[in-house]
């Protein structure tokens, strides 16, 4: 199963620079192996002012309650949305950081 | 979440009738109602612009409550009263339980859960249960054993009033050595059930009181497959005895009641054979005619063999009629042009629009040119959860998951009921889909695909002077040809995917009649569907063998109960869409769109037409709304498949990124070349061919096509392409055949 290299820096500013795409091969695989998140906890982005602004969320593991809202995470740009949750990601699965000069 | 739900006793009308509306609100009481007729539903800033038009004189206020929906299939007999009076009595039953683990369910019995009264066969983490209730005390025996899910038991329990003799049995009937065994309790000086005399004799829930499902509220409701519910007259110590359904012979003595739950299959009657009369009627439609407990694996069609056919699937999610009480009458004025119209509801600062298609007056349409509303599958499409129940639709979209407000209400309030492309919370899949409960996602503002999406063809209309009238899926399956016959021209929405077999033969035999057909979409054509034949606003799918299924329909499962049909993709019956508009599903992505490139035969004269004012090396749709107007689900020819021998190859699409893949039905192994660009299967095919007595049809093979017809303000490729062939498509001129 490939794992993310949190050396691999580049492929965070690559995704930073154009988060919807098209992604390098490498790239494809980072995103793949964060979108397999199980649904429990997963992060989803609810839009709470109509296409303009959108709130962090997780689903939660078990149908028929609440989405838990982050109300204090809000996003106005859906890319910036993107990059959010990727740095979330990339802290979870490598265990640091993601600091980009 | 959302505090204002709605919904309306038809999906379609006719200038002069009414239309029925039912709403809920939540903290406030009066709603102002008016009719709308919807110009575009698309309410993206970066969309042609919303736009709706006041009907005068329709705008009411009416007073609104809260309204709750009662969930959850079960099957209730008609008259339970003198099975209240049996002293001795022994129930028995078949259960293919697929939730056993989640806590106590009802699985048959007189119990009223609010008073703790009457007696219930039940499961749960203790097993099998007998309950017996007198609305005071309460006794219980359970065999302590729980069910294995998705196992075959004969569940067994009776009740001995002189000395309160409890017992209960559950039998395996797969013994194949995996180590099931049989287990079974006893008790006594069991408080004697006693239950009020409205509560009904139910399989599958126990009664929560009055409510809104059919006149009740079904609670504890039961996951699974249930057969041969069974009462008999007596006290049955030898419960092991019991251990097949059918020992007992319906109509043998003793019987009080005996349910064959393999007739009247298609309908909502549950017949009971044992000779007194005790039917039953099934509530908030649980899945039939599916495979019982002896099903051989030799007939896969239940009409051949409907004695193996004898279970009905209950889900506590099930959803049939909401049975809400009417809280507003709306009436089509007369002379009311036809078209895509909303009732706009808003109170408490919440607002619903719920669609309705409105028709020329029958038997005289005020066009040339029909737009058909895919309203089947918009009904499919409603209370839609898979992005958010399903891990892997984040790689489906490319992108993380957004959800609207709705799908927000959505994932919270399960007793909206769910859409077929969901599983049921025992992961079963769903196969009905009704418009009688709130359809969100079926509304304006709401994201660009299916019933908003085809807004962008209507708008296009509208907005370049074109003459037509709406008619929508449902009118095409009651009223066949007659429906279409008089038009010269149907344009159908962006993605006509549910196709009844009335509807299917209809749209034949007007093209066989000479009538052109514009096919504005992608994936169309595709999955058969029927309608319920005693509650019509119901529909039906099988996700079988193939396709892009979402879920997997069981062995066995493949026929419809609403139809006894095949269910499936219509290529399985036969007739691939690529019969009928000459193209069919390949690939599908959601990053990005891509365009077309002209391709030889646009030049041929008998298509060369299409492409007046286009320039033979000009890029078709690389713009619009979505990027371009080649995306999302597309098409191609397959002569294999049916696509005529005639048809001409106009176009074809290039420029998908690697998020596009061919789809599962149309490969017959996976490899790692599936994708977009260097798979050359992925593309969509812009086709015309000619059609007898002068007709044709021209497809474009793409869901996208209609977000790209409004870029700069319609003058653009696309629109100019889709405006000739409406234009000569409208004109009378017959087409030669082609060769
Ligand atoms: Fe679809």
């Amino acid at each position: 199963m490939y794992k993310i290299d949190p050396a691999k820096t580049e492929l965070a500013r690559e995704f930073k620079d154009k988060p919807f795409g098209p992604h390098s091969a490498e790239l494809q695989k980072v995103l793949n192996v964060m979108r397999w998140e199980p649904v429990e906890g997963k992060y989803v982005l609810v839009n709470t002012v109509p296409h303009k602004e959108w709130c962090l969320a997780q689903l939660p593991g078990k149908r028929g309650i609440p989405v838990k809202l982050h109300e204090d995470v809000k996003f106005t740009d859906l890319g910036e949305a993107e990059w959010y949750i990727f740095k979330m990601r990339w802290k979870k699965h490598t265990g640091q950081d993601l600091a980009l000069d | 979440m959302l505090k204002l739900l709605s919904y309306t006793d038809r999906l379609w009308a006719r200038p002069g009738e009414d239309v029925t509306v039912f709403a809920s609100a939540e903290g406030f009481d009066s709603i102002d109602v008016e009719l709308v007729r919807l110009i575009c539903g698309d309410d993206s800033p970066k969309g042609p612009g919303y736009r709706e038009e006041e009907v005068a004189g329709t705008r009411q206020t009416v007073a609104a409550t809260f309204q709750p929906i009662h969930a959850g299939s079960c099957i209730v007999a008609d008259d339970a009263a003198p099975l209240h009076t049996l002293d001795d009595a022994t129930l028995q039953i078949l259960v293919w339980p697929t939730t056993p683990e989640t806590g106590e369910q009802a699985v048959m019995g007189i119990w009223d859960s609010r008073n703790k009264a009457g007696f219930l066969l039940s499961i749960g983490p203790e097993g099998a249960a007998l309950t017996t209730g007198d609305g005071k005390t309460v006794s219980r025996v359970a065999t302590g054993a729980p069910l294995v899910a998705r196992e075959w038991y004969l569940l067994a329990a009776s009740h001995d009033a002189v000395n309160g003799m409890l017992r209960i049995a559950q039998h395996p009937l797969n013994r194949d050595g995996r180590g099931e065994v049989a287990h079974a309790a006893v008790a006594d000086k069991a408080t004697p059930p006693r239950a009020s005399a409205e509560t009904p004799f139910m399989v599958g829930a126990a009664w929560g009181g009055p409510g809104n499902a059919d006149g009740l509220r079904p609670v504890q409701c039961f996951n699974g497959k249930v057969e041969a519910p069974r009462v008999l007259r007596h006290y049955e110590t030898d419960l092991a005895g019991l251990n097949e359904a059918g020992s007992v012979a319906p109509g043998a003595r003793g019987v009080a009641l005996a349910w064959d739950l393999s007739r009247a299959m298609t309908g909502l009657r549950v017949e009971d054979v044992s000779g007194n009369g005790r039917h039953g009627r099934t509530v908030n439609l649980p899945t039939r005619a599916m495979t019982g407990h002896d099903w051989t694996g030799d007939e896969h069609d239940w009409r051949h063999a409907p004695d193996q056919y004898g279970a009905i699937h209950l889900h506590d999610d099930d959803i049939g009629d909401a049975g809400w009480q009417a809280t507003a009458r709306v009436s089509l004025p007369e002379g009311l042009r036809s078209g895509i119209y909303c009732i706009k509801l808003s109170g408490g600062g919440h607002e619903d629009m719920p669609p309705i298609v409105v028709q020329p007056p029958r038997g005289g349409k005020t066009a040339d040119i029909a737009f058909l509303s895919s309203t089947a599958t918009y009904q499919t499409y409603a209370n839609y959860h898979h992005g958010m129940d399903d891990a892997g639709a984040e790689m489906r979209s490319a992108s993380a998951t957004i959800l609207s407000p709705s799908d927000a209400h959505l994932f919270e309030h399960r007793e909206l009921g769910h859409s077929p492309y969901d599983t049921h919370s025992d992961l079963s899949g769903v196969t009905v889909a009704s418009a009688r409960r709130p359809m969100l996602g079926y509304r304006p503002k709401a994201g660009l695909w299916s019933f908003n999406a085809d807004t962008h063809i209507t708008a296009w209309l509208d907005d370049c002077g074109f003459a037509w009238d709406a008619i929508s899926d449902h009118a095409l399956h009651d009223e066949g040809l007659a429906l279409l016959a008089s038009y010269k021209v149907v344009v159908t929405g962006t993605h006509p995917e549910y196709w009844s077999t009335s509807m299917w033969q209809a749209m034949t035999a007007y093209l066989d009649g000479g009538g052109r057909l514009m096919y504005l979409g992608g994936n169309g054509f595709y999955w058969r569907i029927a309608f319920h034949p005693e509650f019509p606003d119901a529909l039906e799918v099988r996700r079988a063998h193939a396709g892009a299924r979402y879920w997997i329909a069981e062995p066995g499962d493949y026929h419809m109960a609403f139809s006894g049909e095949l269910g499936g993709l219509w290529q399985r019956i036969g007739t691939a869409p690529q019969k009928l508009v000459g193209i069919g599903t390949v690939a599908t992505g959601f990053d990005s769109c891509g365009w077309y490139e002209r391709l030889p035969d646009s030049t041929n004269p008998r298509a060369s037409w299409i492409f007046e004012g286009v320039g033979e090396d000009e890029r078709i749709g690389d713009f619009g709304q979505l990027g371009g107007a080649a995306g999302l689900e597309l098409d191609w020819v397959d002569r294999t498949l049916g696509t005529p021998a005639h048809c001409l190859r106009l176009a074809s699409s290039t420029g998908h990124s690697s998020q596009y893949l061919q789809t599962i039905d149309t490969m017959t192994f996976n490899h790692t070349a599936v994708a977009a660009p260097v798979n050359p299967a992925v593309r969509a095919d812009m086709v015309f061919f000619e059609t007898p007595n002068g007709g044709g049809v021209w497809s474009t093979g793409s869901i996208a096509w209609a977000a790209s017809l409004a870029s700069d303000g319609y003058n653009n490729n696309v629109a100019v392409i889709t405006g000739n062939v409406l234009r000569r498509f409208a004109d009378p001129t017959p087409f030669e055949q082609g060769n």
